[in-house]
């Protein structure tokens, strides 16, 4: 196959561009970060719709690129901005940025050996890219765990959203546009209501440890008993 | 495959002339690298060439040498030096062919630089300043980190082009189609982020600053002067230059020559030049975008190497 | 002739209808957020919200009919598909949305005196509920499981921000653990969707070849046969984690108590009541389509294990519980479980018990979340310790409190004794007798915790002095018809119902 290179070329490209997120620790580091990997996978989806000659798939990479390295990057920056840069920055994370390096190599040599359980046939393009899409997803999963910063966790789930994505275009080739395109407005909508969340937190919170306490409604105390 | 084992005297030639060219050029690429990255952060800079006076001021000065030093210490330059000078032999540059050729393995080279090091932190030690012991310390976390990533970038590489010899591997990337496989694009990361750490730049260490809490191998030639400064300069741009050309080579070989034709070799020489100075430029543009890392974080940005390169091993097998 | 002309006039007439039906259906709450949006008065808002669930729960009684006749409606190229499974989740969708806002139309107003809310955030309020009952109305009724997702992912989008409407550490807590668990199961639950279109359209010898329609349930539904069984299996699997963590199946349900105990009561209710069933509904599609293609004791021993666990976990949860709300909470966790265990089980008896159980738990449970939130209001707390003589001090709700407590726990007369009793002697008459056992020292362990606690609450001397009094007729006209419905449905099911029943039961009977 004569895309054999450029599809491997460009798979490459996306796992390092998702392994490089892993050792940031500053809010927009992180965001920036994302921003690469999604300028990567949007470049993917047009190569794919180029491959499948599917004008659908052009347009979900434009929609890609304009929503997930444009628009949501902007607004996550936008929100916060006044948040004080203790909610910004992971100091003590769960897992350490070096062992979910290490974690995140096995996560890729995983998605790999599992992808190669289904028959796949000869579909060149689920074969090149389903565990990439897998790792994503699993690194995705990886930060959510490993990172204590609430703002981190939305990248983590954003990381883990462009895996989702890549998952459905590499396995069907697309499903159908209407999906798709509900899909994008629940990750807009859903990066809206996360960014009034992190808004609340931020002077809500006084410190960031707060957050992962436990509510204080257990913690009543059978006075009379 | 061009090369054969039984050399002519123009073939030593050749080899000499590359040889002759790593240690003119190395001060000048130093220098110009100083130069984008002034002009990049809004500085006019000194002149490209300013490396080389700034070695022949250095020549001409006397030494100045610590009463508690031992013989190590005044050793230790030009055993630095001359590691490095053998290691030039074996690399080619802009030909496939290096006077060295069959003995010029790749772990060889590993070996070498770790010998020129090796000397060095000794000599950082044996001043017995508070300085040097700083230097030392750090540069034996890093290069203890660096070693085994290079090895595993290294490996990649090797296993893909089925040797280890330096010209062999060479002579296959000269004759390869674009990126044969996705395991040396992780090599390449990897291998990239440790040219930047072995050769000082910004994210690891910040040679233009003296300041005791951030410089890694400026404490440790703190305590040199005169020629012996002069020598770890010089090597220092050697090694610089070799690493990059290692880079060069083995992952962007487009235009390296593998005949002895002139025309041939004066192409694969300015695209060589070419491609140095344009890695050259990327590096500095890094330099003035990234700001300095924290000490401890440096084994992050090392690791992210070696998961790269281990990656690439994953890609080997599947 | 003229017979014949006849027919196909009535059946396009019956067409037209239907469309009108489901349209208006979906239409009424969005017009209701947009009339909220614009007129921004309280008692006008107030208004608007009733009428349009009071219209919502017309149309779909009107609907109803015509399901009991034709069993089955497909409208808009297939758009939307309706049996009489989905039926039963939209009469529970647009009952307990209606009952739900004319409670709210107290809660909120007591809220409102208290100066808890101001006037925007009851506007916020309403055009949140209106949004997320559409959001609800959606999922039973689209045919697309692609787009059955998204409308439940937009349900939770929409209920983090109904949740946070008060500004406080609690609620932003627990709404931020609500968004990113739900958010990722439903990730999960894509993958298996996906996973089920890739059943669908791939050919071990042919290429993928994509279709529009290939993605519906009716048409995964009619090729179940010919899926690949591997894919099958590891499709269900993310189908039952994903919408499992949205149902609030053990052990994904570690959102749930928070999200339920933080929110207004009356969302609280509809988060109880019917949302966890629309998840639910997702899975039972599913399963559907899992039994169809490779037989159904895979994903029966699923959906047996993963209930069992979920009522065994909410039981000790109970046990121990401190917060009110907290405690529905879990004992929502536990009738999920008893749901997709009976599921599991299979059989016509069975089927047909937890059919009515998912009734019956979205009869009481927001009768129970009606009734703690006036509880809560008047004590001005959740911790159970410091809730003494409810009898005494609000007779009326106390009494539809304990009503509906004696019924969750499984006492006859009530509703939920019937359905667990069916659930309990089909298990035991099958050959599920080991999970049976278990189901029934979990459900002792729950009784014990559960009305000890009830007790406790309603009975006694109330220790500070509080001024006795029910808070608002309107609550009391909402808890009175679910205490009515309780009492009813405990007594005899009524015919429309049980043939719905009936042909929801016989979906599952057919594959």
């Amino acid at each position: 196959m004569m895309y054999n290179n450029i599809l491997i070329f460009l798979s490459g490209t996306l796992l390092i561009a998702t392994i490089v997120l892993i050792i940031k620790r500053e809010f927009s580091e992180w965001v920036q970060a994302y921003k690469y990997q999604t300028i990567v996978l949007s470049i993917i989806t047009g190569v794919i719709g180029y491959i499948t000659n599917n004008w659908e798939i052009y347009l979900a990479a434009i929609i890609t690129f304009s929503l997930k390295a444009v628009i949501v990057p902007k607004i996550l920056i936008k929100v916060t901005e006044k948040i004080n840069y203790d909610f910004k920055i992971e100091t003590k994370p769960y897992i350490s940025t070096r062992m979910s390096l290490v974690v995140s190599t096995i996560l890729v040599a995983l998605s790999y050996f599992l992808t190669q359980q289904i028959h796949l046939g000869e579909d060149v393009i689920a074969t090149s890219f389903l565990p990439v899409s897998i790792s994503l997803l699993l690194i995705g999963l990886l930060v959510m765990i490993g990172r204590k910063i609430a703002l981190n966790q939305i990248v983590g789930l954003l990381i883990l959203e462009n895996g989702l994505f890549l998952f459905a275009l590499s396995l069907t080739h697309g499903i159908s546009l209407i999906i798709e395109i509900g899909i994008f407005i629940d990750i807009l909508v859903g990066i809206v209501i996360s960014s009034i969340l992190i808004h609340r937190i931020g002077y809500t919170f006084d410190n960031i440890d707060d957050i992962h306490q436990k509510p204080a409604s257990i913690e009543y105390t059978e006075e009379d008993d | 495959m061009p090369i054969e084992t039984s050399a002519s005297v123009s073939d030593i030639l050749i080899g000499f002339i590359q040889f002759m060219i790593i240690i003119i050029l190395a001060p000048l690429l130093t220098g110009i690298m100083r130069k984008i990255k002034a002009i990049t952060q809004k500085r006019i800079g000194s002149s490209i060439f300013q490396t080389y006076f700034d070695i022949l001021k250095l020549m001409k000065k006397n030494e100045v040498i610590s009463q508690e030093v031992s013989w190590i210490f005044r050793f230790s330059p030009w055993i630095i030096f001359s590691s490095t000078l053998v290691v030039a032999f074996f690399i080619p540059i802009f030909v496939v062919y290096s006077p060295f050729g069959l003995g010029g393995d790749i772990i060889l080279v590993i070996g070498l630089f770790g010998l020129s090091r090796f000397f060095l932190m000794l000599a950082g030690l044996d001043v017995s300043s508070a300085f040097g012991g700083i230097g030392v310390s750090r540069e034996m976390m890093i290069s203890s980190l660096i070693e085994p990533a290079l090895f595993l970038a290294l490996f990649t590489v090797a296993v893909t082009y089925g040797s280890t010899n330096v010209e062999i591997i060479m002579s296959h990337t000269a004759e390869s189609s674009i990126l044969i496989s996705a395991s040396l694009l992780f090599s390449l990361f990897g291998f990239f982020i440790i040219v930047m750490a072995e050769t000082g730049k910004i994210p690891f260490d910040n040679p233009a600053t003296h300041l005791e809490l951030t410089m890694v191998h400026e404490a440790m030639v703190l305590e040199f002067s005169g020629k012996s400064l002069a020598l770890i300069e010089l090597s220092q741009s050697i090694k610089q230059l070799l690493l990059m050309s290692l880079l060069i080579n083995f992952f962007i070989p487009w235009g390296l020559s593998t005949s002895f034709s002139i025309s041939e070799m004066i192409v694969g020489l300015l695209v060589f030049l070419l491609k140095m100075v344009s890695l050259g430029i990327l590096i500095a543009y890094i330099e003035t975008k990234v700001a300095k890392w924290r000490l401890f974080r440096i084994p992050d940005l090392i690791f992210l190497s070696l998961a790269s390169g281990l990656m690439g091993i994953i890609f080997l097998f599947i | 002739m003229i017979r014949r002309l006849i027919d196909m006039i009535n059946s396009s007439i019956t067409l037209l209808l239907e469309s009108f039906l489901v349209i208006s259906i979906v239409l009424t709450p969005i017009l209701g957020g947009i009339l909220v949006t614009i007129f921004k008065k309280k008692k006008l808002v107030e208004i608007i919200s009733v009428l349009s669930t009071t219209f919502v729960l017309f149309l779909t009684f009107l609907l109803l009919l015509f399901i009991i006749d034709f069993k089955k409606i497909t409208l808009f190229n297939e758009f939307f598909y309706l049996d009489s499974l989905s039926m039963i989740i939209l009469l529970l969708i647009s009952f307990v949305g209606f009952v739900s806002s004319i409670y709210s139309v107290n809660y909120m107003g007591k809220q409102y005196q208290d100066g808890i809310v101001d006037d925007k955030h009851l506007v916020r309020y309403y055009q949140g509920f209106n949004i997320f009952l559409f959001t609800m109305l959606l999922v039973p009724m689209i045919n697309n499981a692609g787009l059955m997702w998204v409308a439940i992912e937009a349900t939770t989008l929409i209920s983090v921000l109904l949740i946070m409407i008060y500004v406080k550490e609690d609620a932003i807590r627990s709404a931020w653990k609500y968004l990113i668990i739900a958010t990722v199961g439903l990730s999960f639950a894509l993958i298996g969707t996906i996973f089920f279109y890739y059943a669908n359209i791939h050919d071990p010898l042919l290429q993928v070849q994509p279709e529009e329609d290939k993605i519906n349930w009716t048409n995964m539904l009619e090729n179940s046969k010919s899926m690949d069984p591997m894919i099958v299996k590891i499709a269900f699997i993310f189908i039952i984690i994903g919408y499992g963590t949205k149902a609030g199946i053990a052990p994904m349900h570690t959102w749930l108590p928070d999200a339920h105990s933080e929110s207004p009561t009356p969302i609280s209710a509809m988060l109880s009541g019917v949302l966890l069933n629309c998840a639910l509904y997702g899975i039972l599609r599913f399963h559907l389509i899992s039994s169809g293609s490779i037989g159904p004791e895979f994903s029966d021993n699923l959906l047996i294990i993963f209930g069992l666990l979920s009522v065994g976990i909410a039981s000790f949860s109970i046990l121990f519980q401190k917060d009110m709300k907290r405690m529905l909470a879990y004992s929502s966790v536990e009738n999920i479980g008893i749901v997709t265990l009976a599921f599991g089980f299979g059989g016509f008896i069975a089927i047909y018990g937890a059919i009515l159980h998912m009734i019956n738990h979205a009869i009481v449970k927001p009768l129970m979340f009606f009734a703690s939130g006036k509880i809560s209001q008047k004590y001005e707390t959740k911790a159970m310790s410091k809730i003494k003589g409810i009898i005494t001090i609000m007779p009326i709700t106390g009494i539809m409190f304990l009503i509906g407590g004696l019924a969750i726990v499984g006492l006859p007369p009530f509703n939920i004794f019937l359905s667990k009793f069916m659930i309990l002697s089909s298990g035991f008459s099958s050959d599920h007798i080991l999970a049976s056992s278990v189901l029934i020292i979990f459900l002792a362990v729950i009784f014990i915790g559960f009305i000890r606690n009830l007790v406790m609450m309603s009975f006694g001397k109330p220790k500070t002095q509080i001024k006795s009094g029910e808070l608002g007729y309107l609550s009391i006209v909402s808890m009175g018809m679910l205490v009515a419905f309780i009492i009813i449905l405990g007594i005899y099911i009524p015919g429309p119902l049980d043939i719905l029943i009936h042909d929801a039961v016989n979906i599952f009977q057919q594959i």
